[in-house]
């Protein structure tokens, strides 16, 4: 099932699982087929994304595996030197400094086009 | 408290204190005969608070569906406690506006910090906590003690900073090394100067080590975690060269999980610019 922003919703869509706000409180059902309003409360709850019933990605978004590999390698070096101090091999260090290399990548690969 | 950092903030008489309108502000909120209204009268009497306050009803930090055109619709939106917590991050921010910008660029480092708060915030919210509004004013003055050590001790921070590099550690090490204490530690000891809650007072001279915190230790550990984050994706400039240390225990204290992570990094990411905009955009 896609997962799609709400700026990226069109009406018609049908939402695959229920969406609930920060605090947790439910705004719309599983099954809910939007319509224009909709769509403009879940803009406006400042929602990230919601599943969407179906099966293909209608909007692709800027992917890590789009990069070209010199800039992930340099990505990497310029990370891996922030993290030179870190001596945890906790997951969670890990995920900060994939996801670190990953928007660096992106970053650098944006300059490297303009 | 070290003696050098008690003599530098309780007796000397050059460190700032928090503007006229924060105090009018504290006393207002804490008396509970005083209603919206009068709140609402010392705010309009500021100019830029009071378009602060409406930039940050309206931001996405509170995601509100409809327009907040009043101050007093504002206040409501907000709430009382978080307006008075509001107003202390810009008051904060008011009283450092004039340091000569010679160690770090002062936008990224207010930048780094909202990041902080934010982040802090976010992954209270994760956690179902409420009031989490004390998160981002903790985030948000996690390393206010920096300021006042560019403030009162200019030469030593040039050698903080020296050090700091020629021995590739965290400036904090550094800071220890030369004063005997820390700019965490010199931020609570601020935040105690200026009569602020003890529990804001934990969460910014512990955050380098969150287990060492008398108490609020959860509270303590999510800045921390919201520091490492911030300084590991590299969200506004702090001056420091190297990620912070990673305290694991801290970390399986809080109850976050590793999946957790992606989403309140792009729920960040999200609200960042936004809030930054409230607080460092031109009035």
């Amino acid at each position: 099932m896609p997962l799609l922003r709400p700026q990226d919703l069109e009406t018609g869509m049908v939402l695959a699982a229920d969406v609930s706000n920060l605090d947790g409180q439910i705004l719309f059902k599983k099954g809910v087929e939007l319509k224009e309003r909709q769509i403009e409360i879940l803009q406006m709850w400042g929602i990230s994304e919601v599943e969407i019933a179906g099966d293909e990605t209608p909007v692709q978004e800027v992917s890590i595996k789009d990069i070209a590999p010199r800039f992930i390698e340099r990505a990497r070096e310029i990370v891996s030197s922030r993290f030179k101090l870190i001596e945890s091999t906790h997951p969670a260090t890990a995920a900060v400094k994939e996801i670190s290399i990953q928007r660096t990548a992106i970053t650098l690969s944006k300059e490297g086009e303009a | 408290m070290h003696p050098d950092l008690e003599k530098l903030v309780f007796k000397s008489n050059t460190i700032p204190s928090l503007p006229a309108v924060y105090k009018k502000i504290r006393e207002a909120v804490e008396d509970p005969d005083s209603t919206i209204e009068d709140i609402a009268r010392i705010v309009c009497n500021d100019q830029a608070l009071s378009a602060r306050l409406l930039r940050l009803a309206n931001s996405a930090f509170y995601g509100y569906p409809s327009e907040v055109c009043s101050i007093t619709d504002a206040l409501t939106v907000i709430g009382l406690q978080q307006f008075k917590n509001m107003a202390l991050c810009t008051a904060a921010m008011d009283v450092f506006k004039n340091i000569p910008s010679t160690f770090f660029n002062m936008e990224e480092f207010w930048r780094k910090s909202i990041a902080c708060g934010l982040c802090a915030r976010i992954l209270a919210l994760q956690l179902r906590d409420a009031n989490s509004e004390r998160f981002f004013l903790g985030g948000l003055l996690h390393r206010v003690g920096k300021l006042i050590l560019c403030k009162e001790l200019p030469q030593e921070c040039i050698q903080i900073i020296k050090t700091a590099r020629k021995e590739e550690t965290h400036t904090h090490s550094a800071e220890s090394e030369l004063l005997g204490f820390n700019h965490a530690e010199m931020g609570a000891a601020l935040l105690a100067h200026w009569n602020l809650p003890s529990t804001l007072g934990e969460l910014v001279g512990n955050y380098l080590d969150p287990m060492k915190a008398k108490s609020s230790i959860s509270d303590v550990t999510l800045i921390h975690i919201a520091d490492f984050i911030t300084e590991g994706l590299e969200i506004g400039q702090a001056g420091e060269q190297f990620v912070p240390k990673f305290s694991g225990t801290a970390w399986d204290h809080c109850g976050l999980k590793v999946s957790d992570l992606p989403a309140a990094i792009e729920e960040l990411q999200r609200q960042y610019e936004d809030v930054c905009q409230v607080f460092l955009g031109h009035d």
